[in-house]
């Protein structure tokens, strides 16, 4: 799950916010990554397969974003490379607005990280990967539906001034409550497919090559 | 899918006035043009802004109908927000129209830069980028015709036989073995790239002085954002 906004609906400051907090979190993790070259063809083909699965939609315009998989496999550091570049690309092709990226890395980080918090958690109370994987990608992508909602909610997009008739338009927001009436269902159905196949896949990935989950 | 092989495809094999522009003159021109969409406060200058983006498709020889059919999956998602904004008069229609325009011209821009060209851009900013940014691109091919077969050999075998459980259970275990066949692919990636004297550094040679024509590409992207922000 990511924003899909079209560029210029969100108010400046707070894209420019999102490339600084991203370009941020990067200058911190970027030199200790330099040192793991190795890594380097790994997380060139975990992005590909993002890259990929996100390309595709799953009937309606739900697609999946492995984010959570990803986390697990690469880790949380080399999880916000991904994200970055994953944004990026598909920025290139129409897929999300070219002035989200930063704020889109930062909502499919939130993914990655939350869900190897949960999944850390939850795979010790509950001993069955499918549950756990499942159940931590399932809150993840809530949360980050919820975050989705909050920058929606903080944008206060003020249509009056587009239109040079300050004062005259009254209420100056985006209506919030038709934007989740029409995203949520959208969420949940995606959300809860790609939990279920997440949990699958986590499972999967434990009994062939337990060792690829980092 | 097949959309970022065929934007490859554009960008390697026309050649146009377009496609032969210095990378950093179109991607100032792209940036230009973004702030220009991003400021522009009436209908009409996005409409323009728009013209002169088609008109710069017909330059570059690039089939405008079909690379035009991309813009509409973000229109989808615009539309979400459109409805949200129906109150407010033409705003929706704004809204709609600057994510249709903003997606064509970041499709003009990858359909006329070979993508190596654009990640070698960024990779000035970091060794990781570039390197990432490479073997991604590179993967991406590999792993679609993977993917690809790997689907056709599930169908066969009745992928969707069982009901949705049954059909989820494939596609997680598909998933799954994509990450499993990449993690061992990469290891011998490594290996073969250490063997070829790979120290972590990509190469490239591209030439960051402008000529004449990318002056003026530079030159009409100036004067659509000052027509853009005029009010």
């Amino acid at each position: 799950m990511h924003i899909h906004i079209p560029d210029g609906v969100l108010p400046i400051w707070l894209w420019v916010a999102g490339y600084l907090m991203t370009a941020i979190f990067l200058a911190i993790v970027l030199p200790k990554l330099k040192k793991e070259e190795k890594k380097f063809p790994l997380v060139g083909m975990a992005s590909a397969i993002v890259l990929l699965i996100t390309s595709i939609p799953l009937g309606l315009p739900v697609h999946l974003n492995l984010m959570v998989l990803i986390g697990l496999i690469v880790g949380p550091s080399w999880s916000l490379v991904v994200s970055f570049i994953v944004n990026l690309i598909l920025a290139s092709f129409g897929h999300g607005g070219l002035t989200i990226v930063g704020l889109n890395t930062i909502v499919f980080w939130t993914q990655a990280l939350l869900g190897i918090l949960l999944f850390k958690i939850l795979s010790k109370l509950i001993k069955n990967y499918f549950a756990s994987a499942g159940l931590a990608t399932f809150i993840s992508l809530l949360f980050s539906f919820l975050l989705i909602v909050g920058i929606v909610f903080i944008s206060t997009v003020d249509p009056g001034e587009f239109l040079h008739r300050e004062g005259e338009m009254g209420h100056l927001e985006i209506s919030l409550r038709t934007f989740i009436i029409l995203s949520s269902p959208l969420a949940l159905l995606g959300s809860l497919m790609e939990s279920i196949i997440i949990g699958f896949g986590v499972q999967y990935i434990k009994k062939v090559k337990s060792e690829l989950l980092a | 899918m097949s959309s970022i092989y065929l934007i490859d495809y554009y960008s390697n094999n026309i050649r146009s006035l377009i496609h032969q522009a210095s990378p950093l003159a179109k991607l100032i021109f792209l940036f230009l043009i973004l702030v220009s969409i991003i400021l522009s406060k009436s209908l009409s200058s996005l409409v323009f802004i728009l013209g002169i983006i088609v008109v710069l498709f017909l330059i570059a020889k690039l089939p405008f109908l079909k690379i035009g059919k991309w813009a509409l999956y973000p229109a989808f998602f615009a539309l979400i927000f459109a409805l949200s904004q129906i109150q407010y008069g033409l705003l929706p229609l704004q809204t709609l129209l600057r994510a249709i325009t903003v997606a064509l011209l970041v499709l003009l821009f990858v359909c006329t830069t070979p993508y190596p060209v654009f990640f070698s851009l960024l990779g000035r900013f970091s060794r990781v980028f570039a390197n990432v940014l490479f073997m991604t691109y590179r993967y991406f091919f590999l792993i679609i015709d993977k993917l690809q077969t790997k689907i056709k050999l599930m169908k066969i075998r009745g992928v969707y036989a069982g009901g949705i459980w049954r059909s989820f259970k494939n596609i997680g275990a598909l998933t799954a073995q994509l990450f499993i066949h990449s993690l061992e692919k990469s290891e011998k990636v490594y290996n073969l790239l250490l063997i070829r004297g790979y120290q972590g550094v990509i190469f490239s040679r591209i030439s960051y002085k402008f000529k004449l024509s990318d002056l003026l590409l530079i030159g009409l992207g100036l004067i659509i954002l000052m027509v853009a922000i005029t009010p």
